[in-house]
C-alpha cells in the first residue's frame, strides 16, 4: 500500500518532514513528533484544527491520534504576515483550552471521552515553508519563534465512525427508539459530569459544552461505544462569569444565544437543547430519511407520544420551558419506551 | 518491587537511569503483580489539577523464582501490554512503556534493569460487585443481557486481533459511570489464541484455576474465544452471587457451579441465562458456544449454531518453541 505522504529532509530544521495532501491542501509534519509519535495520515480538519493518525513507537506501535492546529492558507500566502502571530496565538489558546477541559474530564471521572495521552510542543514545518506569494515568489518565514514551538495534543485512538454513519446500521435501524435512549442516556450522563458545579481549589467551576452535533459524536465500530470529541467548544463557567462562550454550530444552538447576553444564556439548558435536536436527527436517519431537518417538529416524528412530548421539552424555545439540568433529562429518559 | 510514596519513578535509559513524569501516590501488592497509583508531574498541570494514573509492574518477593522464570514472567507481561495497546475501546488506554531497574532481591544483578513498566489511564469507573438484590425477573434479565453483551463485544473485540483474555474475575471489571458500560480494568492475563500451556514449568503471571477454562492449564490444551466464553459464564455466575474458592479443584466448581444452576438459579433466572450457562460451562471446549456471536444469540434467546465435535489435542508446533522475550 502506498504512504499518504511524501518524505523530504529539511536542512534548517535538520528534521525529516512528511508532506501530506488531503482534501485538497497540503499539510508538513516533522516524520517524528517529541520523538516518539510518527504521523502516518491525516484524519480529518475543520474548526477544530488537524487530526492526524499517528503511530506510536514506545508503546507497541499503536495508532493514537494527534490534533494540530489548523492555519487558513491565506495567512501563508504574504511574507510578514501581521495576522500569522495572532493567529498562532489562538492555536495555542485553543490547545491549552481543550487540554484544560480533557484533564478536567478525566478529574471529575468522566469516562466514555477520548483519553489524553500526551501534550508537547514541537516545530511546524508548514509555518515555516517555502511559500509561494500572489506574485509567484517563494519566500520563507525564518523567525523560529513562529514555528519552533507548536502545540500538539495526542489522543487515544477511536476506530469509529460518524454518528450520521451509525444511525444507518442495522443495529439503529433494527431498534431506533432503543439506540436513541441509549445515545441519550450516554450524552446526558457524560455532560452532566461536566455541568456540575465543583470545587476547584478556591473557586467553583462548571462548563457547558455549547457545539453538541452528530459531526462531534463518535461511535466505536467494535463496541458500539459513544465517544465525545471536540472539547475545545467547552464555555468555563466560574465566578467572573463564562470564558469561552458563544462557540456553536447554526442549527443546532439553542435560540437564546441570539436573544440573550452571553453571560445568562450559557447554562446548562443550552446543551439539553442540542441533545433533543441531535436526537431528533438521528431518529431521522433511522428511520431512513438521509436529509434529516435538524430541529423538525416532534410531531412529524413517527414516535409514541411520549418521546414527542420529551423532545419538544427538550428543544423548547423558551428556555425555562425545558429541562434545565442533565438530571432531570436522565429521569424523564428512563420513563421512555425502547 | 517496593515502592515509596512520593518516589519517583525512574527509566533506564542509554546513558543510564532518567526520571520520568510520574510520582508514586499509592500501591497494592497483588501477589505477583504491584499496581501504583501515579501522580503527573508534568508542569503544566499545576495545583489544584491533578492528572492520575495506574502503574504496573511485575513484583517477586513473595516468590522465589530463577531466571528462566523471571524472562517466562515478563514475556508474558510484555505480550499482554502489547495486546492491550491494540485500541480497543473496552480496555484501560495505555500511557507510557519503559524498563525500571527493581530492586527486589530475588532477581539475580544481570536481569535487575529489564523490569517492563506500564503506566495507563485511571479512568472514572467504578467496581462491579455481585447483585444483591433484584427487583423483580424483567430487571433482572436486562442487567444479565447488559453484562454480557457489554463483555462480548470487547471479547470479540480481542478475538478478532487474535487475542484471548483467558479469565473474567469481578474484581477486574469496572463500570462506567457515564456510558454504563462494564469495562475490564485489568488486562494482564491476555494471551495469543492458538497459543497452549506447553511450557508448564513456568506459573502464569495472573491467571487464576477458578476463573479460568482447565485448557488454560492442560499441556495439549489451545486457547480459543471458546476459552473466553467459559470465562464469561463463570463472570456471569459470580455477578449472579456465586463465589468460587482458591481451593476448589479446576473443572470440579464448574461442574458443581453448572448443576447447581436448576437448584438455585432456575425459578429466577431467564431461560436463554440458564441454557447460556450450562452450555458455556462445559469442560470440554468444543461443547461450549464457539464465539461471542453465538454467545449473544444464546443470551437473547435465539438458536445458537450446534455444537462442533470435540476438539484434538493439540501438539505444540515447531514455530510454538520461541525464546521468551525480554
Amino acid at each position: 500500500m502506498m504512504p499518504a505522504f511524501t518524505e523530504t529532509y529539511d536542512q534548517v530544521l535538520k528534521r525529516q518532514v512528511r508532506l501530506f495532501q488531503h482534501a485538497n491542501r497540503e499539510f508538513r509534519f516533522p516524520s517524528l513528533l517529541a520523538e516518539r509519535f510518527e504521523p502516518t495520515e491525516v484524519l480529518a480538519y475543520g474548526g477544530f484544527g488537524v487530526l492526524l493518525v499517528a503511530c506510536d513507537r514506545r508503546v507497541f506501535q499503536r495508532r493514537v491520534l494527534i490534533k494540530a492546529g489548523l492555519l487558513e492558507p491565506h495567512l501563508l500566502s504574504v511574507p510578514n504576515n501581521a495576522a500569522l502571530p495572532r493567529a498562532l496565538d489562538e492555536n495555542r489558546r485553543r490547545a491549552e483550552h481543550e487540554r484544560k477541559m480533557l484533564l478536567h474530564g478525566q478529574f471529575r471521572g468522566a469516562s466514555g471521552i477520548p483519553v489524553l495521552i500526551d501534550w508537547f510542543d514541537d516545530v511546524n514545518p508548514l509555518v515555516r515553508g517555502p511559500h509561494r506569494d500572489p506574485d509567484g515568489k517563494t519566500f520563507t518565514n525564518d523567525d523560529p519563534s513562529l514555528w519552533g514551538a507548536a502545540p500538539y495534543l495526542v489522543l487515544s485512538y477511536i476506530d469509529g465512525m460518524e454518528l450520521d454513519e451509525h444511525c444507518r446500521t442495522s443495529r439503529v435501524t433494527k431498534n431506533p427508539l432503543g439506540a436513541c435512549r441509549a445515545l441519550g442516556f450516554y450524552l446526558s450522563n457524560t455532560l452532566d459530569i461536566f455541568h456540575l458545579k465543583e470545587a476547584f481549589g478556591p473557586v467553583e467551576l462548571q462548563f457547558v459544552y455549547q457545539d453538541l452535533k452528530p459531526a462531534n459524536i463518535l461511535v466505536s465500530r467494535s463496541e458500539g461505544t459513544y465517544c465525545l470529541i471536540d472539547f475545545g467548544s467547552f464555555a468555563v463557567i466560574g465566578p467572573a462569569g463564562p470564558s469561552n462562550a458563544g462557540v456553536s454550530t447554526p442549527g443546532y444552538a439553542a435560540p437564546e444565544l441570539q436573544r440573550l447576553d452571553i453571560r445568562s444564556a450559557c447554562r446548562p439548558r443550552l446543551d439539553v437543547y442540542s441533545l433533543g435536536v441531535v436526537l431528533k436527527e438521528c431518529l431521522q436517519r433511522a428511520f431512513g430519511n438521509l436529509q434529516p431537518v435538524p430541529n423538525i417538529p416532534a410531531v412529524q416524528l413517527q414516535i409514541p407520544v411520549s418521546w414527542q412530548n420529551f423532545l419538544d421539552r427538550c428543544t423548547a424555545e423558551d428556555p425555562d420551558q425545558r429541562y434545565q439540568t442533565m438530571p432531570e433529562v436522565i429521569s424523564a429518559l428512563k420513563k421512555l419506551e425502547s | 518491587m517496593l515502592f515509596r510514596k512520593d518516589q519517583w519513578i525512574e527509566k533506564i535509559e542509554k546513558d543510564g537511569r532518567q526520571a520520568t513524569r510520574w510520582r508514586v501516590e499509592d500501591c497494592r501488592h497483588d501477589p505477583t503483580v504491584t499496581f501504583l497509583k501515579l501522580r503527573d508531574e508534568h508542569p503544566d498541570i499545576r495545583p489544584p489539577m491533578v492528572r492520575s494514573a495506574v502503574g504496573v509492574c511485575i513484583n517477586y518477593f513473595r516468590n522465589s523464582v530463577d531466571d528462566w522464570q523471571i524472562q517466562g514472567w515478563r514475556s508474558q507481561f510484555v505480550d499482554a501490554c502489547e495486546a492491550a495497546s491494540g485500541n480497543f475501546a473496552g480496555l484501560p488506554e495505555p500511557i507510557d512503556f519503559f524498563r525500571i531497574r527493581t530492586t527486589d532481591p530475588e532477581v539475580p544483578d544481570h536481569l535487575r534493569n529489564g523490569e517492563p513498566f506500564l503506566v495507563y489511564c485511571y479512568g472514572g469507573a467504578g467496581e462491579v460487585f455481585p447483585l444483591q438484590k433484584v427487583w423483580d425477573a424483567a430487571d433482572l434479565g436486562r442487567r444479565i443481557k447488559a453484562f454480557v453483551y457489554d463483555l462480548a463485544y470487547i471479547l470479540r473485540a480481542l478475538h478478532q486481533q487474535g487475542f484471548v483474555l483467558r479469565q473474567l474475575p469481578l474484581s477486574s471489571l469496572r463500570w462506567l459511570h457515564s456510558s454504563k458500560k462494564y469495562f475490564l480494568g485489568e488486562f494482564l492475563s491476555l494471551g495469543k489464541q492458538g497459543s497452549s500451556n506447553f511450557h508448564s514449568r513456568i506459573p502464569f503471571l495472573t491467571l487464576e484455576e477458578r476463573y479460568c477454562a482447565p485448557e488454560c492449564f492442560d499441556t495439549a490444551g489451545q486457547l480459543t474465544p471458546a476459552t473466553d466464553v467459559f470465562a464469561l459464564g463463570k463472570a456471569l455466575l459470580m455477578y449472579l452471587g456465586r463465589r468460587f474458592h482458591a481451593r476448589d479443584p479446576l473443572v470440579l466448581d464448574a461442574v458443581v457451579a453448572m448443576n447447581q444452576i436448576d437448584v438455585k438459579f432456575r425459578p429466577l433466572l431467564p431461560e436463554p441465562t440458564v441454557r447460556f450457562l450450562k452450555l458455556a460451562l462445559q469442560p470440554d471446549p468444543g461443547q461450549r458456544p464457539q464465539d461471542m456471536n453465538d454467545v449473544m444469540a444464546l443470551i437473547t434467546g435465539r438458536a445458537p449454531r450446534p455444537p462442533q465435535r470435540p476438539q484434538r489435542s493439540a501438539r505444540p508446533r515447531p514455530e510454538d518453541f520461541r525464546k521468551p522475550r525480554f
